[in-house]
């Protein structure tokens, strides 16, 4: 059983200077309610693969298949709020209406109690990808992609909503696809990590993380797993 | 102060401006606004007079929302497709370079003194700015949010309604704007010209007879019709304060 597969994906976007191949040849298959964090450079193609899973892009070669018709909850690099909508209207605009009344509920999960009446433009950068991951999760996704969701943060911040999303996945079990430079956030949020490199990029390697789903970032048991990880991204590279 | 004192101030300053400049060049040659008002209340007793402002006042309607109704399609349109675009070029190039002069007279020539020259001259003066306007606006739409909207699975009439048209709105406005006062200026023209009736043909009336009250009193009397015109076009384009959106509704 597969919920999302790539078979043999490449895309290769038009230039200035004739075109660019990005992606080459990737096969991945993603099991349903699995977490599959994805690891590779800036620039490497990261975030067009979750276009390709969310469909808002083509390949050029191969396909993107999936189970069922996915609804996708996507927390964007950027988080691609509506500047001019409140925080509960832009979460409301995107859920059917047996949500809204969890609105509040949905912003508090993620550190934003009453700040629903917030124009986005009032918020951090923190706060608005915050927003933007409690919009993702209130339609009840049944594919999830997120674009380096704690790029813009602290690490202290960032290593706090690392647990709480830990917890909330946790609590809302879905299949996800999780984008990071952070070796510590692929191995605490995934069971399995994929790395990605070369040029074009095509996969490079994975390694499978065998972790009890409650985890602590400090356990000796995930610290030896992320070293490892670091590892086989030198070697990779 | 700012929203009622300055601009009442402003207006003093015009009146006075107007005032001096009356003493400068003798009220035989420009009446004063005492004397352009004692006229104007004469005036607007007359049906006539009504009349003419009504007619004006309608060509100009009429003009601004054909200009829109086939300009905002048109440069939707434009800004869609590179193609189409390309091809167009040109004839936008000699809509927007054209004198203006030039296509009414035109008109008038090849269609007649008529209404008929009139609007369709006066529509083809204003639909290159509305499309070439409306092409930029649609250009610089953010692709970022169309896909947030199509991951998301947004539904057509919301994705116009709260992701499109707020992009557009202050375009939209502001393009409004412009091309109502443009309208107004160009039917006064061709009522010069072409046209028995209208401001424009009062104001030519007035001119072969040296009445230059007359002139005054209907520049007056227009200028504050399209001001309160504009004014509300303004209104909502201040309205959602911070964000120029369009009114009404939640998502
Ligand atoms: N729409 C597009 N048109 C042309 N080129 C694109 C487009 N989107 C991405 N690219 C190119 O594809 C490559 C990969 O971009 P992508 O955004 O997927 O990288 P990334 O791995 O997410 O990087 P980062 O970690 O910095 O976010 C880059 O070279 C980029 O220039
Ligand atoms: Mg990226």
């Amino acid at each position: 059983m597969t919920a999302l597969q790539f078979q043999g994906v490449g895309v290769t976007f038009a230039s200035a200077d004739g075109a660019r191949e990005v992606l080459r040849g990737i096969d991945l298959q993603v099991a349903p309610g699995e977490r599959v964090a994805l690891l590779g450079r800036s620039g490497s193609g990261k975030s067009t693969l979750l276009n390709l899973a969310a469909g808002l892009l083509r390949p050029t070669q191969g396909q993107v298949i999936y189970d069922t018709p996915p609804r996708v909850g996507y927390v964007f690099q950027d988080a691609r709020l509506l500047p001019w909508l409140r925080l509960d209207q832009n979460l409301a605009l995107v859920s059917p209406p047996e949500y809204h009344p969890d609105i509040p509920s949905a912003l508090t999960r993620v550190g934003l109690a009453g700040r629903g009446s917030d124009y986005p433009g009032q918020l951090s950068l923190g706060m608005a990808q915050r927003a933007s991951l409690a919009r993702a999760l209130l339609i009840q996704p049944n594919l999830l992609l997120l674009d380096e969701p704690f790029g813009a943060l602290d690490e202290l911040t960032a290593g706090e909503l690392r647990n709480q999303l830990s917890r909330l996945l946790r609590q809302q079990p879905v299949t996800t696809l999780l984008v990071t430079h952070h070796p510590g956030e692929a191995v605490l949020l995934s069971d399995r990590v994929v790395v990605l490199g070369g040029q074009p990029t095509q996969l490079l390697g994975e390694l499978k993380i065998d972790l009890p789903p409650s985890r602590d970032p400090d356990d000796e048991g995930l610290l030896r797993l992320v070293r490892e990880l670091r590892g086989l991204i030198h070697t990779a590279d | 102060m700012l929203r009622w004192g300055w601009p009442l101030l402003g207006l003093l300053s015009v009146v006075v401006a107007w005032s001096l400049l009356t003493r400068l060049l003798g009220p035989s040659t420009f009446p004063g606004p005492v004397d352009t008002l004692h006229f104007l209340n004469e005036q607007v007793r007359k049906a006539a007079f009504w009349g003419h402002i009504g007619i004006t006042l309608w060509r100009v309607l009429v003009c601004f929302a054909l200009a829109l109704a086939l300009g905002l399609p048109l440069g939707w349109l434009l800004g869609l497709s590179p193609v189409f675009s390309a091809f167009a070029g040109p004839w936008l190039a000699i809509g927007l370079t054209l004198p203006r002069i030039l296509i009414l007279l035109s008109a008038f020539l090849i269609v007649g003194l008529n209404e008929k020259a009139l609007v369709t001259a006066i529509t083809l003066i204003l639909l290159p700015t509305v499309a070439v306007q409306v092409r930029e606006a649609v250009r610089s739409l953010d692709p970022r949010l169309s896909d947030m909207a199509r991951a998301f699975r947004l539904s057509r009439t919301k994705t116009w309604r709260w992701v499109i048209l707020p992009q557009l709105w202050p375009t939209l406005l502001g393009l409004a704007r412009v091309t109502l006062s443009l309208s107004w200026k160009m039917v006064v023209f061709g009522e010069v010209f072409g046209r028995t009736s209208g401001v424009g043909y009062m104001i030519s009336f007035y001119f072969q007879q040296f009445e230059m009250r007359g002139i005054l009193a209907y520049g007056v009397v227009m200028t504050l019709i399209l001001s309160a015109l504009d004014g509300g076009l303004a209104w909502l384009s201040r309205r959602g304060s911070t964000w120029q959106q369009p009114p009404g509704g939640e998502p």
